[in-house]
């Protein structure tokens, strides 16, 4: 029983890492239409201030977490001047002409991050309390995994509620669905792209923060997260936040459950999980970011 | 155009055929990485610029050519093997091609990004390819009795098998599947209302610059004497983006002018600094958003705009 049980509670973990990435990817393609490389050096980014904020020290869980937050605070803040600076002359260019200048910002973030913290791994400790384990009946779940749930459930509900139900979440919709229209009716574009582009790379910074506690930061991992978050958006339906969170958990539990069972295969996941949806579902990978006011749906 | 054209070239051979006697090693491999990088680019361009194919993934073939040449130098001869790694690299092209093209766009560039990185997942994981730290070793062999140990003898070969590299993909580039090729980048359905198998001449595009993507790869190989997972890294598939780039993407030579700047640049700035891949991406960034037509393309209007 609990063979089976394991990696199913480290798998939902690690998903919900990976759709905190994922899914400020997904909104910011949803309503900007840009497919957004350097979201990997904003998670590097959030890494890393979490790293200089606690400055590598052991730290109490609800300080760690209230750092972790200011670190994607601060993300968030590098993401709004580089909306003004570089993205908002993107959104007027052919998809391939932003990717490429995108994954151009990658590389510069990547050149920051060893510039700033160098190139030999940092690492922040673990507060003591997230290290220990929680009992529900027969089942014991580390206390950082149901920490990170509690997280994903948050940010899944919170992001339903901004989009669907509040007036700011109707003027990003009619914004996604064309920006144009929405310009006419009096809606400030600009200021909701802003908005949103700042929210995803919050939830960028956010899962940086996250995931410092758990191995050592590098440079690297502004390129190493960033392919996984592309394979998870694109199986989940590129703009869609629900598709998001299903491919997330399931690429989350398939890593587990092939680390667990045939860790010789373990490295390839991600790709396996890929080539599956790409022969079986094709029409899963392509999503429909084509059709208006899926941004949510 | 013509003109300029033939004494630019004229002057590259007669600079390739005096080069050895005049450089050091050390400079003779720079230039074949320079040259290297040239032909890789093209394959790349003749995807993304004139197809209008955005594969993220040229690495996959670039590593097979590499790893070819890494496994079977010390059985084969370079006249043999270098034929055979574009083989191997445009059979993997195909197979790679038949499914990827079944998406497009982003979606395309993420797949074919993903082929790459399982390739490179591979190497470190199969034993047979040596793992991190690669195949070494790899022996030039012999070609015609002369054996290519020396830096001036590879030279030569690496300096012909690039040039007629860039002179079969030129052919390619003035065929009329090059022609249609860019017909289909500017307007598919048009292309398709004439009865043009899109899928099959994207099919057909993407085995070609897979063969050449390959014949880099084992020239790389040959050169270093030493392949590594580094041929199948992400950054082998984003690099000659950059080099097309900055070159001019709509152009057939842009490429060339990329890859001498690019491998030049990135070159200096890595013995300064070991955050030269800020500055690159700097450059990069300002090519894209500033000057997304690349030098060549810049110096073309501004040649025309004179003379009106």
């Amino acid at each position: 029983m609990h063979n089976v049980l394991l990696p199913f509670v480290g798998g939902l973990g690690q998903g919900v890492l990976l759709f905190l990435i994922a899914s400020g990817l997904t909104l910011i393609y949803g309503v900007m239409r840009v497919l957004n490389f350097s979201h990997g050096g904003f998670f590097m980014l959030g890494a890393y201030f979490t790293y200089t904020l606690a400055r590598g020290h052991v730290l109490p869980a609800p300080l760690l977490v209230a750092v972790v937050v200011a670190a994607g605070l601060l993300t968030a803040l590098v993401g709004a001047i580089t909306e003004r600076g570089v993205f908002r002359r993107l959104y007027s260019l052919p998809e391939i002409s932003s990717l490429l200048a995108t994954f151009a910002l990658l590389l510069v973030f990547e050149g920051l991050g060893r510039l700033v913290w160098g190139i030999a791994p940092l690492s922040q400790p673990q507060s003591p309390a997230f290290l220990g384990e929680m009992h529900l009946g027969p089942v014991t779940l580390p206390s950082y995994d149901v920490f990170l749930y509690v997280v994903g459930a948050g940010v899944v509900v919170g992001l339903e509620w901004l989009v669907e139900k509040t007036e700011f979440g109707r003027m990003v919709r009619a914004t996604a669905a064309d920006r144009q229209m929405a310009a006419l009716l009096g809606i400030d574009v600009e200021r909701i792209f802003l908005a949103m582009f700042s929210l995803g790379i919050f939830l960028a910074g956010l899962g940086g923060g996250l995931v410092s506690p758990l191995i050592g930061l590098t440079p690297e991992l502004a390129v190493s997260f960033i392919i996984q978050a592309f394979a998870i958006v694109i199986v989940g339906g590129l703009g869609s936040v629900r598709g998001t969170l299903l491919a997330a958990i399931f690429f989350g539990l398939l890593n587990a459950y092939l680390v667990a069972l045939r860790p010789e295969l373990a490295d390839f996941s991600l790709y396996i999980g890929m080539g599956l949806f790409l022969i079986f579902r094709p029409q899963g990978i392509m999503g429909r970011a084509g059709s208006p006011g899926e941004l949510a749906a | 155009m013509r003109m300029p054209l033939g004494a630019i070239v004229a002057a590259a051979v007669l600079l390739a055929l005096t080069l050895p006697h005049w450089a050091n090693g050390a400079q003779l491999f720079f230039w074949e990485t320079v040259l290297i990088q040239m032909l890789y680019a093209l394959s790349v361009n003749l995807l993304i610029g004139h197809a209008g194919i955005p594969s993220f993934g040229q690495a996959a073939f670039f590593g097979i050519g590499a790893y070819a040449v890494g496994l079977a130098s010390a059985a084969l001869p370079p006249i043999v093997l270098l034929p055979l790694a574009m083989v191997l690299a445009a059979v993997a092209a195909l197979a790679v091609g038949a499914i990827a093209l079944r998406t497009y766009g982003i979606a395309f560039a993420m797949v074919t990004l993903a082929v790459g990185q399982v390739l490179y997942t591979a190497t470190l994981h199969v034993p047979v390819l040596g793992g991190e730290n690669g195949l070494a070793g790899i022996d030039r062999g012999k070609l015609f009795g002369i054996a290519l140990g020396s830096p001036a003898a590879f030279w030569y070969l690496c300096a012909a098998c690039v040039g007629l590299g860039i002179l079969a993909l030129r052919t390619v580039h003035l065929s009329p599947f090059g022609y249609l090729l860019r017909a289909m980048r500017d307007d598919p359905l048009r292309t398709r209302f004439l009865g043009v198998d899109i899928r099959a001449q994207r099919l057909g595009a993407f085995v070609v610059a897979g063969a050449f993507g390959g014949l880099a790869g084992a020239l790389f190989a040959y050169a270093n004497q030493i392949v590594t997972p580094d041929a199948f890294a992400w950054v082998r598939s984003g690099d000659p983006i950059i080099m097309a780039l900055i070159g001019g993407m709509s152009t057939f030579w842009g490429p060339v002018v990329g890859a001498l700047i690019y491998t030049w640049v990135t070159h200096a700035f890595a013995e300064v600094t070991p955050a030269w891949i800020l500055y690159v991406g700097m450059v990069f960034l300002f090519f894209v958003v500033v000057m997304p037509e690349g030098l060549l393309s810049m110096a073309r209007s501004l040649r025309e705009r004179l003379s009106r």
